[in-house]
């Protein structure tokens, strides 16, 4: 039961975690203080409640297949609000003075409180619904609050040294890092969206491709670090390969285009 | 990273939870196995004690929520269960652990062949109640950690700013020092970490200190030194016009041209004796409106040389200050509006009681100073505009530089502003109300 | 982006012929237990939970994951896969949920 909250838990908190770090990273570059982070959160915890509450409704849409859709329907628009904070992020790095920052900043800032508001709407939903159906039973509400604060503590703690991580990294270190983990997330959300419209009957699946599950289990504890932060599936289908690969591509891509427009700084391509 | 403090907090308190929570996982989970293996053991020497029970003896006495259940079967027919089960058989006739539903609940259970008795014992334990009783158990070892991490935060936080202290420490020093205190840092650097920056700063001071009164010193008496030159050229000049009165043009432009040089040593002379450290202060209590009347009247000439209009207007205020500073300051400014303001323009110079002191504002109709130049005006050698400036007047930049010693002197501020004209600039002088300078 | 999708409209077509599997979830129990399945066919698993508490259908051998709110039904595709067994569990109540699909 406890391993079972903590990594419920720890899965959706790293995964935002993870986000919102690499976010805070690049807003270092912009400066203009965290009110847009603070923002996304409140905004991303009221609409994954309103999510929550209607999670029957939503499920019985596209005959059953609501809450897929919706899901695949949030992954892949983070997917794109990623490509375009790298975008912003990039042509402001490459530019490298104090008025492009500022012309950059606020676009910047409405992407990534965006990105934010939609992932903490599809993780924190799955908490609410799973803390909600909890409250109410005193037999298993220890069980359920030790493993959320162990969810939540390891989780956060993940994220607080990817951050500091990223911030001791210099120049072209650390947007080299930025994109990459940006990068990794795109495809895992791709990876996520192709495998919700999969579950939904909407794209056909010929079966897993190949079966890792002997190296890394999902089921392990490093296992389901490795999904939520890198999205490590032991037996993906083809398409989710394909998903992930075109995730990564779009990220390297956007990035390549966005530093080649400024001829002075295409050099410290990512 | 903005703040050390915060970073050395979050980031030891971040790998302190990690490590903490994720060894309480592990603990919890082998704790559980232990626990499983355990409740096995149990479970085998119930069925072990069914199996030995007299033969065709039915045990139902156990109730509908008990949390173990049991069956034996001997040749296929059921001839003892307690009353949980169902009539069926709850697993299949193969030894060992297996997990099975029925009755509403999951159960683990064990299949054990009694060679001795030639039945079968299906026994049987739910896994709900199972695992909250062991998890229970575990849960009491964990809880001390939650409230630890909290008290560990506000600990290192603590620690931290304990650590951090000297630093500080050695900023207000830094940060209190005066501007012209080029002093050694006294602060006790016998902090392996501070002993460098401690010894580097006052290296760094002491050379600083070392330049700037060469600096001042050369100045000084390179303008000392000039005096004398200056003066004998003046006589010889005058005696040239004299013996030569057929060239007076020549000699009027050499005659400005040396003023103008005396002038620039004198202003020279001014600001090294307006240095806080030459400053000998003989503060007195003085009518400020009584001594600008007396500067007016001196500069008029000037004015109406330029057909400048220039009017003065002013209450009695009375202040602590230098009586030959202030009369250096009421001059400079005074000078410089005439120099700035075109021909036929105007200045005005007032002085009031505000409500933080007295204000002497000098305004004038010349072109003004832009926004951004405002504050450099006050440099040394600055000249608005460089030197191509509209007017055409000659000047060594020292004026502003001046004033601006003289109201640090008197503890005074000065501001520029756009004057009450279309164009042009003010300068505000406002000096602090002493209490003794209310009289 | 994805590939798949224009496949995925076909597959609509399809969907009359693909056999329907229920299966019950009571007092946190998965009512059967043990769901056999035929191999390298898709299964269109319909999943009602009439517990009054939520539950999320779990299966990490099926890449399979989806919450069921309490006294509702869903409807999740699995397969087509190979011959084999493939655990399954109620994330939110793992003690007890358990089941397994039995693909032959």
């Amino acid at each position: 039961m406890l391993l079972n909250s903590v990594i419920l838990i720890l899965q959706e908190t790293l995964e935002a975690a993870l986000l919102i770090s690499v976010l805070l990273a690049i807003n270092l570059q912009f400066g203009g203080g965290v009110r847009w982070l603070i923002l996304a959160i409140v905004g991303g915890l009221a609409t994954s409640a309103l999510y929550a509450s209607q999670m029957s409704r939503v499920s019985e849409w596209f005959e059953y297949t609501g809450q897929e859709v919706t899901n695949a329907l949030l992954q892949t628009s983070i997917t794109l609000l990623i490509l375009l904070c790298s975008w912003t992020f990039l042509r402001c790095w490459s530019a490298g003075h104090d008025k492009v920052a500022a012309h950059y900043s606020f676009r910047f800032h409405l992407f990534a409180t965006a990105t934010v508001l939609l992932a903490i709407t599809r993780e924190g939903s799955e908490i609410l619904v799973y803390l909600m159906g909890f409250y109410h039973q005193a037999s298993f509400f220890h069980t359920m609050a030790s493993g959320s604060i162990i969810g939540f503590g390891i989780g956060i703690s993940v994220g607080v040294l990817i951050l500091y991580g990223l911030f001791s990294l210099q120049g072209k270190w650390r947007v080299a890092a930025i994109i990459s983990i940006l990068a990794l997330f795109a495809g895992n959300m791709l990876s996520q969206a192709t495998l919700q419209l999969i579950q939904a009957d909407w794209i056909e699946s010929a079966g897993a491709i190949w079966n890792s599950s002997s190296l890394l289990s999902e089921e392990s504890l490093a296992g389901k670090l490795m999904y939520a932060l890198l999205g490590y599936e032991a037996t993906p289908s083809g398409a989710q390969v394909i998903a992930y690969c075109t995730g990564i591509i779009l990220v390297l891509l956007t990035s390549m285009l966005a530093l080649k427009m400024n001829p002075t700084n295409g050099k410290a391509a990512a | 990273m903005k703040s050390i403090r915060v970073f050395l907090v979050a980031v030891i308190l971040s790998i302190i939870t990690l490590f903490i929570f994720v060894a309480a996982l592990k603990g919890y989970q082998s704790s559980m196995q232990e626990a499983d293996r355990l409740f096995d053991k149990q479970l085998l020497d119930t069925a072990t004690l069914i199996a030995n029970l007299p033969a065709g003896q039915s045990v139902t006495k156990l109730s509908n929520n008990s949390t173990i259940a049991f069956q034996v079967w001997q040749h296929g027919t059921l001839v003892a269960a307690s009353a949980n089960v169902p009539e069926t058989a709850i697993i299949s006739f193969s030894p060992g652990f297996a997990y099975s539903n029925f009755g509403g609940y999951r159960w683990r259970t064990l299949a054990y062949f009694d060679n001795d008795n030639d039945h079968w014992v299906l026994a049987a334990e739910r896994t709900d109640l199972r695992y909250a009783l062991a998890e229970n158990v575990i849960l009491e070892s964990i809880f001390p950690i939650f409230i630890s991490i909290p008290l560990l935060g506000i600990l290192i936080w603590l620690i931290v700013s304990r650590g951090l202290r000297p630093l500080q420490k050695f900023a207000n020093e830094l940060e209190s020092k005066q501007a012209d205190d080029l002093s050694p840092l006294t602060y006790p650097f016998t902090y392996q970490e501070l002993k460098q920056i401690g010894q580097s700063s006052n290296r760094l001071l002491e050379r600083l200190e070392t330049s700037l009164l060469r600096e001042k010193q050369f100045a000084s008496d390179a303008a000392h030194e000039l005096r004398t030159p200056i003066c004998a050229l003046k006589i010889q000049l005058h005696n040239l016009a004299d013996d030569r009165p057929e060239e007076t043009a020549g000699t009027r432009e050499l005659t400005d041209t040396i003023d103008r040089l005396g002038h620039v040593v004198e202003q020279i002379l001014d600001l090294y004796r307006s240095s806080p450290d030459q400053f000998n202060a003989s503060f007195t209590n003085i009518n400020l409106t009584t001594l600008a009347r007396e500067v007016v009247a001196r500069e008029y000439e000037r004015f109406d040389s330029k057909n400048q209009l220039l009017e003065f207007e002013g209450e009695d205020c009375f202040l602590l200050g230098d009586q030959f500073a202030l009369a250096t300051l009421m001059q400079n400014l005074l000078s410089n509006a005439s120099k700035y303001t075109p021909e036929g323009g105007q200045i005005n110079v007032s002085v009031h009681y505000s409500d933080s002191g007295i204000d002497l504002v000098v305004e004038d109709s010349g072109p003004g100073i832009p926004e951004d130049e405002r504050e450099t005006v006050f440099e040394r050698f600055y000249r608005v505009g460089r030197d191509r400036h509209a007017s055409g007047e000659a000047g060594c930049g020292l004026g502003l530089a001046i004033v601006k010693r003289i109201v640090e002197l008197h503890a005074a501020s000065i501001s520029i502003r756009p004057s009450g004209f279309t164009t042009g600039t003010a300068f505000q002088v406002s000096f602090p109300l002493t209490r003794k300078s209310v009289l | 982006m994805y590939p798949g999708l224009l496949l995925g409209i076909f597959s609509h077509a399809a969907i009359a012929a693909t056999p329907v599997i229920e299966v019950e979830i009571r007092d946190h129990l998965f009512y059967p237990s043990e769901v056999r399945v035929p191999a390298n066919t898709k299964v269109k698993l319909l999943i009602k939970n009439l517990d009054p508490t939520p539950e999320e259908f779990e299966s990490y051998e099926l890449n399979r994951e989806k919450v069921i709110s309490g006294n509702s039904k869903v409807v999740i595709f699995i397969g087509p896969v190979g011959p084999g067994d493939y655990p399954f569990f109620g994330e939110f109540y793992p003690n007890t949920a358990r089941g397994v699909i039995l693909v032959r």
